[in-house]
């Protein structure tokens, strides 16, 4: 090939890339990004997803690429903010709303809202799968693959523990009790754990624990941490008594480990995500039930999981974006999405449907998940907030080891993280 | 005879060695061949009930595994031989040529040794967005055609190549390129190679990049298919994630296995990560 052959290649690829002005019969085609995961078995579910979004809108089409996790799908549309390259929808976790909405990545979907039936629109969701998808006065995101931590808990080991294999504990002091009779040791070693709260990157947890207690954990306008705050101290100190002054919890198990353990009999109670419904169902050999998250002074589990959110700029395109949203998270798809992945139906019209009925039918024990829905609260956000996450995780980590003494060692950390937030 | 029991001792401590480090890869075997009932039991067992071919079968199902093979070995061949070529140059000017700011430049190789993907990456992306290279195969080599890590591998074994070895080169008129070609690079062959094969790994595995910049599924390569078998927050298909690694992985083992020696000595030589 010689240079005059790649020139003409050249010249004909712009001449094509130029000639074909807004063709009327061409469908819009959008591009939309998820991290989702499951042995391809989900990608397969949104791209079926996609195509049946196609065919019910001929003049759309939407393209799914899958984005990896959450971080790398944050930081690839971080990247295509600054080359001018974003997609027109993608699911990002939900605590990155003010992230998107401040670099001005995410558009605000008020005025589709509006012209969808505002307030009536809104009300389709739980009120509390929202309060995740707000920044600065505008809605950015509405809910799609959402999670709550609920608790699993083996009713075998239940009965021969002499506990009520159908009550399952709902406030701390029955949890201490039920974990003490729960935990057997054979001399040294523990045979099995009575309780283990697995530790991940979003400290999920601790936000549970400081909810329950009637506490906050970030200053309403995101700009200070409140983990010195008498609840959210107290709720700490729980955490570190269960693990080394009742002895019933065991100091770290890392997010991923705790399932494996639970379906082995090393652990007869574990908080985990909802979406692991499915994994547990698959595994588990004994009889297992789920329980709500027990409260200190009021029920209230930390919400997670991914929002849809808008990056269209151009008015057809965004028409076209919204469209899909809107459609995505209707009752009919939401409960789809929620039966195939594990995920929460976030349209609350979702559970009328027969497919959502036959679903708790076959497994009753999702309606613990439902149940908790309305009290559930927000994932701590702000676009500043993520290296206070990270001082909070090996806060937490050095307490639950009896590493440090707690009082000081949070307000150290306090400190840090204001300062660090502050720096942004 | 002490020798002997020595010599058995040492063996045996090896022997130890080599099984914690085989562990692993023994489990990665035999999970993939498990049916998913049998990935978690309160015992570990050590070899599957039934061999679970389908495994393989469904995981090659999961996503566009035969797209991605073809990409894969396209990219890393491109990558490595660009890397050869370019650091190859390099290195010759640096350990053979005497010119103003070498140490300069030397330094810099040095220095770009120690950056990390994550400080470069995004404007390395910007820079393929205005030559309007995102999501091509341009995007996933580009980028990676010098090689400050081969640059200083191969400068290390051009320097011992002997000065009276180029002078008597010089007399047969063998200079410049063609003593690089016919003298240095053959003479240096074990690092050639144990070059070529680290940079063929790392790039055959490079997982953060090929995701940044593509977007469809023609031109992404075998670790983004890997990933889609990894879980958000839930847990995953053990049996076919270990099943996809096992396929994705072999052809890396082979090569390893057929070439380790060559492997072990770039190692020895820099005590360097590619």
């Amino acid at each position: 090939m010689n240079i005059r052959h790649v020139l003409w290649g050249l010249l004909a690829t712009a001449a094509m890339a130029c000639g074909s002005p807004a063709g009327a019969a061409e469908p819009v085609r959008l591009s939309f990004w998820y991290p989702v995961d499951l042995g391809g078995g989900l990608a397969k579910v949104i791209d079926g997803l996609a195509a049946d979004f196609d065919k019910a809108h001929p003049d759309i089409q939407v393209t799914p690429t899958y984005t990896g996790s959450y971080d790398t799908t944050l930081q690839k549309i971080q990247a295509a903010k600054m080359a001018g390259t974003l997609p027109d929808v993608a699911v990002t976790e939900i605590s990155s709303v003010p992230v998107l909405g401040a670099l001005g990545a995410a558009q605000p979907l008020d005025a589709m809202i509006a012209a969808e039936g505002g307030k009536g629109f809104l009300d389709k969701f739980w009120p509390s799968m929202l309060l995740n998808c707000v920044y600065d006065g505008k809605v950015y995101g509405i809910p799609f693959q959402r999670s709550t931590p609920v608790m699993y808990y083996n009713k075998d080991a239940f009965k021969a523990a002499g506990l009520d294999p159908d009550k399952p504990p709902l406030s701390w002091d029955e949890l201490v009790a039920a974990a003490e009779k729960l935990t057997r040791r054979e001399g040294e070693r523990v045979a099995q754990w009575g309780l283990e709260l697995p530790l991940e990157a979003f400290n999920w947890f601790y936000y549970a624990l400081v909810y329950a207690n009637g506490g906050e954990v970030l200053s309403p306008d995101g700009t200070k941490v409140l983990w010195d705050q008498p609840p959210a101290l107290a709720a700490l100190g729980f955490w570190h008594d269960l693990v080394n002054k009742y002895k019933v919890t065991p100091a770290y198990t890392p997010w991923n480990d705790g399932p494996q353990e639970f379906v082995a009999g090393k652990v007869a109670m574990i908080w985990h995500s909802t979406g692991s419904q499915a994994f547990m169902r698959q595994n588990v050999k004994f009889a297992w039930g789920l329980g709500r998250l027990p409260k200190e002074t009021q029920f209230g589990p930390p919400s997670g999981g991914g929002n849809l959110m808008l990056y269209a700029t151009d008015p057809a395109r965004q028409k076209a974006a919204w469209s899909f949203i809107a459609w995505l998270s209707d009752a009919k798809q939401a409960a789809r999405w929620s039966i195939a992945s594990g995920y929460l139906a976030t349209n609350i019209a979702s559970w009328d449907l027969p497919e959502m009925q036959a679903l708790v039918k076959e497994h009753p024990e999702v309606l613990v998940t439902k149940e908790q829905l309305p009290d559930a609260k927000m994932e701590p956000a702000s676009a500043k907030y993520a290296p206070a996450r990270d001082i909070l995780n090996a806060l937490i980590k050095d307490v639950l080891a009896d590493k440090v003494r707690l009082e000081p060692a949070v307000k150290e950390a306090v400190a840090n993280a204001n300062a660090a937030m502050a720096k942004q | 005879m002490t020798r002997a029991l020595a010599r058995a001792a040492l063996y045996a401590a090896l022997l130890a060695l080599a099984a914690l480090v085989a562990m692993p890869m023994y489990w990665l075997v035999i999970s993939a061949f498990k049916s998913s009932d049998e990935i978690f039991t309160a015992t570990p067992r050590w070899l599957p009930a039934a061999l679970e071919w389908r495994n393989f079968g469904r995981a090659w199902a999961g996503a566009a595994f035969g797209r991605y093979f073809l990409n894969s070995i396209v990219v890393a061949l491109a990558i490595v031989f660009l890397q050869l070529a370019t650091s190859s140059l390099a290195a010759y000017a640096l350990a053979r040529r005497r010119f103003v700011g070498r140490g300069i430049v030397l330094l810099a190789v040095i220095g770009a040794l120690i950056i990390p993907i994550q400080v470069t990456f995004l404007a390395n992306f910007i820079t393929l967005q205005h030559l309007g290279w995102l999501d091509s195969y341009w995007a996933l080599v580009a980028p990676f055609t010098a090689s400050a890590f081969g640059t200083f591998l191969l400068r290390q074994a051009f320097l011992a190549v002997p000065e009276a070895m180029e002078d008597a080169a010089r007399l047969d008129r063998c200079t410049g390129l063609a003593f690089l070609w016919h003298f240095l690079l053959p003479l240096s062959r074990p690092t050639v190679l144990a070059f070529t094969l680290v940079a063929l790994v790392t790039h055959w595995n490079d997982y953060f990049w090929p995701l940044i910049v593509t977007n469809r599924d023609e031109i992404r390569t075998l670790p983004i298919g890997l990933a889609m078998f990894v879980t958000q927050e839930m847990m995953s298909d053990w049996n076919l994630l270990m099943a996809a690694t096992l396929f994705v992985a072999a052809p890396m083992l082979i090569i390893f296995f057929l070439t380790q020696r060559y492997f072990i000595r770039s190692h020895m030589h820099a005590g360097l990560k590619g």
